[in-house]
């Protein structure tokens, strides 16, 4: 059992606050990553986790033991700083016994283990040639081989595909999941890339200067942004925000941009005069000929099976993701129209998103699962 | 701005073959993005036309001129670092204005400051202006950097992967407007980059450089919908194209001569019914949500999958669900991995 429970966490480095009363679970075998800018405070409670750093205050449990001022080599976890370093004269095999060398292990049990992880992550079938010659992906499953080959309860990783090409990041993010998939380990993963968050995580920690922003599943996150700063930092294109000041008409469910009339999901909370911000992801942007809101495309980006559009209308600056048979040209006039269902509304002053009717029939929809 | 030619180019360092036989046209205006992993001969080959590297064969023409003999400071070329280099000592106003103060170029200093004045709106750095330039945000940084190389005027500019070093959100953003400079001031600019993204994103033209070889050259839409061959089909795509060696999935009508089958999800029918004589069955490992799509993972027999599904709602979609897989127009290859129609 490594069930990771953090409670009222707070560390201060002087007059800095690195962490600010951090509350949340990650349940045993869960894949967490606490996502976010540098500086926000993620690799300061990752690194109190493992035992690196002593918080100021709050609590740290580990499968239901308090560890929060124990030494980190008290704990049972992995801590792996980077994975991508290999020994270049030594082979496969040796590679990857040599964590369980340093530990000290007998020579038979090395052995056992080293081909249990390689089978793992199949490459049993080059254990005994040199890494010289690998191609890259096998180089990588070796590298992954001999970060896991101890076999902790709880993994805690920080950054660790950060300086890796693009391509073999993808592979290596869905090489990661694949493996936790079958061994279960109890994960932390500390990342600023949304992307590697979004394929991972079984939930999600979005951070910003020392506060946990949002905590959730990947697409509760993406779906329902609980504030601005969360909403523009998932997504590549981010969320586009029109900003507005006039209200939220008939029954909150309609609202004025550009003379044009849009339907909206209905606000179920009360909305104060000011500055408000409709947020539209860029797949939930269309383009209508008869809407009265109008922009002149700007550039098309074509990506294969889709294309981003980006308009330039009164709001500022806008992006669409269009299917990629769909013609446009740079300086055309177009309408924009909005999927209606799956728009967010914040207050432009606070940051904060307007609970919606979009959100109560998300959130029956998922105790609905639990029941079923 | 001018034409820019490769002819039978080879470099080698050492024993290793870096550039191979290589021809490449880029024409006057038009920008051409190099695409390839770390060590396919992508720097090398900007090196090559920039004088910093001669090669042991073949010669470069810019403007049909000969150049291969010439120093860089007589080839008129301007190259974009992958980290932003400035003069940290000065505003972004004298980094800007630096390249068009040496000797060479003897411009008159009211014309220094109209093209200094112009290229800092084109980058949108022209607030910034008398900032010192360690003053400014990573992306301000790079900005100016790629403003410095554009206040000149030469045959062509050379950029090694000059958005690598910035997050996501700003390459995003440095995407759009590098593409709309060079199309406002028609400038002929051969890029390269490891990242997919950015070529299909800016290029005119792609070429899919591998171990020191140009494999195919061509419009974004035409590589990624086109492929020579297996490498090529698998530079391009997110999710990256299914190869499956033929008879895992059935369909009729094959190349005698294919041996395997390419699968970009745009190929690929997913419905949660019984497979039919057309279909094959195939199980979900896991679904990858990404927001704007989900990627199903599928397993079909020993082989892995992966696709985008669209309109199936999240709470059907659970590991171990079966479903049935059609092909639809996929691409073929033959044993080489050449592809074959």
């Amino acid at each position: 059992m490594a069930e990771i429970r953090v409670e009222a966490l707070h560390k201060a480095f002087g007059d800095f606050i690195a962490v600010k009363q951090s509350d949340f679970v990650v349940d045993d075998g869960e894949f967490f990553v606490m996502l976010g800018p540098s500086g926000c405070g993620k690799t300061t409670t990752l690194r109190m986790i493992a035992g690196l750093e002593l918080p100021t205050s709050g609590k740290i449990s580990l499968g239901g033991k308090d560890v929060t001022y124990q030494r980190a080599r008290e704990r049972d976890i992995a801590f792996v700083f980077q994975l991508f370093a290999l020994y270049p004269h030594m082979n496969v095999r040796k590679n990857m016994a040599f964590p369980l060398k340093a530990m000290g292990m007998p020579r038979q049990q090395i052995k056992q283990r080293v081909e249990e992880t390689a089978q793992l992550l199949r490459i049993d079938h080059i254990l005994n040639k040199p890494v010289s010659g690998l191609a890259g992906g096998d180089r990588q499953r070796v590298a992954l081989g001999r970060a896991i080959v101890r076999r902790p309860d709880c993994f805690l990783m920080d950054e660790p595909l950060g300086t890796l090409d693009t391509e073999f990041r993808d592979l290596m993010v869905n090489e990661l999941r694949d493996l936790h998939d079958r061994i279960n380990a109890t994960t932390v993963y500390v990342t600023h890339d949304q992307l590697e968050a979004m394929s991972m995580a079984d939930k999600i920690a979005v951070m910003k200067d020392g506060i946990i922003e949002q905590f959730g599943t990947p697409n509760q996150i993406y779906q329902h942004p609980a504030t601005m700063f969360v909403a523009d930092f998932m997504g590549s294109p981010s969320m586009n925000f029109l900003h507005f000041n006039g209200p939220i008409t008939s029954d909150n469910s309609s609202l004025t941009l550009g003379d044009q009339l849009f339907e909206v999901p209905s606000v179920l909370e009360d909305v104060p005069n000011g500055a408000k911000a409709l947020g539209v992801r860029p797949e939930h942007l269309l383009l209508n000929d008869h809407s009265k809101l109008r922009a002149r495309v700007y550039g098309s980006e074509y990506l294969g099976t889709n294309q981003i559009i980006t308009l330039e209308s009164d709001f500022g600056i806008l992006k669409a993701r269009l299917p990629s048979n769909q013609q446009t040209r740079i300086g055309d006039n177009v309408g924009l129209d909005f999927v209606a269902s799956e728009l967010s509304l914040f207050n432009a002053d606070t940051g904060h998103a307007y609970t919606t009717q979009r959100d109560i029939k998300s959130q029956a929809q998922h105790s609905g699962n639990h029941h079923g | 701005m001018a034409d820019v030619a490769l002819n039978q180019i080879s470099k080698t360092f050492g024993k290793v073959s870096a550039i191979r036989n290589l021809d490449l046209q880029i024409d006057d205006g038009e920008f051409v993005v190099l695409l390839g992993p770390t060590g396919a001969g992508k720097t090398t080959t900007l090196r090559l036309i920039a004088g910093l590297e001669r090669p042991e064969q073949g010669s470069v023409t810019i403007n049909n001129t000969n150049v291969t003999g010439f120093a860089p400071a007589q080839r008129d070329v301007s190259f974009v670092f992958q980290q932003y280099s400035l003069y940290p000592h000065l505003t972004v106003r004298e980094n800007l204005a630096f390249p068009l103060k040496s000797p060479a170029h003897k411009l008159p200093k009211k014309a220094i400051n109209e093209r200094v004045q112009h290229i800092a709106e084109l980058v949108q750095i022209s607030h910034k202006l008398d900032n010192r330039s360690t003053r400014l945000s990573g992306g301000e940084m790079q900005r100016v950097a790629i403003g410095r190389a554009l206040v000149r005027e030469p045959s062509i500019y050379l950029m090694d992967e000059p958005l690598s070093s910035l997050d996501a959100k700003l390459r995003g953003d440095l995407r759009v407007e590098l593409k709309r400079i060079q199309a406002e001031l028609g400038a002929t600019m051969l890029y390269v980059t490891h990242d997919q993204i950015e070529a299909m994103t800016m290029a005119d033209r792609i070429g899919i450089l591998a171990d020191g070889e140009l494999i195919q050259m061509g419009p974004p839409r035409e590589i990624y919908e086109n492929p020579l061959n297996v490498h090529v089909a698998a530079r391009l795509g997110q999710p990256s194209i299914n190869l499956l060696p033929m008879g895992t999935l059935p369909f009729h009508n094959a190349p005698p001569t294919a041996a395997t089958m390419g699968l970009r999800t745009e190929h690929l029918a997913v419905s949660l019914d019984q497979p039919t004589i057309n279909q094959a069955g195939a199980v979900l490992d896991r679904v990858e949500q990404l927001g704007d799509q989900n990627r199903l993972h599928l397993s079909l027999g020993e082989h892995r999958l992966v696709t985008l599904i669209d309109g199936v709602p999240d709470t059907v979609l659970k590991p171990g669900l079966q479903v049935a897989l059609e092909a639809q127009q996929p691409l073929f290859f033959d044993a080489s991995g050449t592809r074959i129609h």
